[in-house]
């Protein structure tokens, strides 16, 4: 009996590449295990909760595919968010500019969980990490809520490691002042 | 700020949960899955395939060694080139001398990185802490000062007491 001749039977299937999507099970785990932080990163680079959604989406497929649909290390996936944020603020400042608006800053939206225990000395706490400097921001949020060492974020920001611990110390030196100033 | 004060804010700051996301937020993300696209191609590795990785470890692996260690020669060599003229240089370019007036040590971290039971059979706990110090310079005109900062990591084993 002839064999059947595979349609296209010119290609060699084992060469033509596949795209494949990550296991549905491991990226939701994934998700739900490191959403949260990631978002936090995300609403503190971007000016509001809108910006900050659309920048850790991208950056979570752009990760997930440098790291060839394994999960990514978290620095990686931060290292991504800032970039892609850098870029949107860049973009939107120069169609601020072009159409003469201002861009509205609208992130009221709360970055942590509310405790109806101790609701208000929570909300003062986030009111002073919000309002602190940018960059001191910055490494306190990574080193807090991200868990990246100071070797990580100094790798992720391009900052030298001194510069990096030293924002820490003074983030810290700055909330205590701003805390201070609200209780009095 | 003392270290305890930076204790109990740090420690504030970690009780801070981040709000989860809203349920539309984590749908929109786990669709997302399928914008994740990888290529990959499945097939069993060629005669190229072994030739080029015999070429890799036979041939790449020490022409690699042989440019490192040309490459370590030159640096040394041109080290020893600026070593012979960097005091004249170094002299030259002096314009104030600083002496240290003040140095402040402050901890930002102490991980624990586990636990040990050394030689003499006792456990040992695992610390490493992170120093950044502060080290504050005069200048010999009395007036110009200079604020050195540096960072650096200690591992210090912490005794356990054995009930």
């Amino acid at each position: 009996m002839p064999r059947p001749v595979p349609l296209f039977g010119w290609i060699d299937w084992n060469k033509v590449p596949v795209l494949v999507h990550p296991q549905a099970e491991v990226w939701d785990g994934w998700l739900e295990a490191n959403a949260s932080r990631l978002l936090v990163y995300a609403r503190q680079q971007t000016r509001c909760a809108a910006d900050a959604e659309d920048v850790l989406q991208e950056a979570l497929v752009e990760a997930w595919e440098r790291s060839g649909g394994q999960a990514p290390p978290i620095a990686l996936v931060v290292a991504t968010i800032r970039r892609r944020a850098i870029d949107l603020a860049r973009s939107l400042d120069r169609r601020a500019r072009r159409e003469d608006t201002v861009v509205a800053d609208l992130g009221a939206e709360p970055w942590f969980e509310p405790d109806l225990a101790d609701g208000e000395s929570r909300r003062m706490l986030e009111d002073a990490v919000k309002r602190l400097p940018a960059a001191q921001q910055e490494v306190v949020t990574l080193k807090t809520w991200s868990g990246l060492t100071f070797q990580e974020i100094a790798d992720v920001t391009g900052a030298p490691l001194n510069t990096v611990t030293s924002r820490y110390r003074y983030g810290l030196e700055t909330l205590k002042r701003l805390l201070n100033e609200v209780m009095k | 700020m003392n270290d305890h004060d930076s204790d109990l804010l740090q420690r504030e700051l970690e009780r801070l949960q981040p709000s989860a996301p809203k349920a539309a937020l984590m749908q929109r993300l786990r669709a997302a899955r399928l914008q994740v696209r990888v290529a990959v191609v499945q097939r069993e590795s060629t005669l190229g395939d072994r030739l080029s990785r015999w070429f890799a470890e036979w041939w790449c692996l020490p022409a690699g060694a042989t440019a490192v260690a040309v490459g370590g020669l030159i640096l040394s060599l041109r080290e020893a080139a600026l070593t012979s003229t960097g005091p004249a240089l170094a002299a030259q370019a002096v314009r104030h001398t600083y002496t240290p007036e003040k140095v402040d040590n402050y901890l930002v971290e102490a991980r624990d990185l586990g636990v040990f039971v050394g030689s003499d059979n006792q456990p040992y706990k695992l610390v490493r802490a992170t120093w950044v110090d502060e080290a504050n310079y005069r200048g010999d005109d009395g007036a110009t000062r200079m604020l050195v900062t540096n960072s650096r990591e200690q591992l210090i084993p912490v005794a356990l007491e054995v009930y």
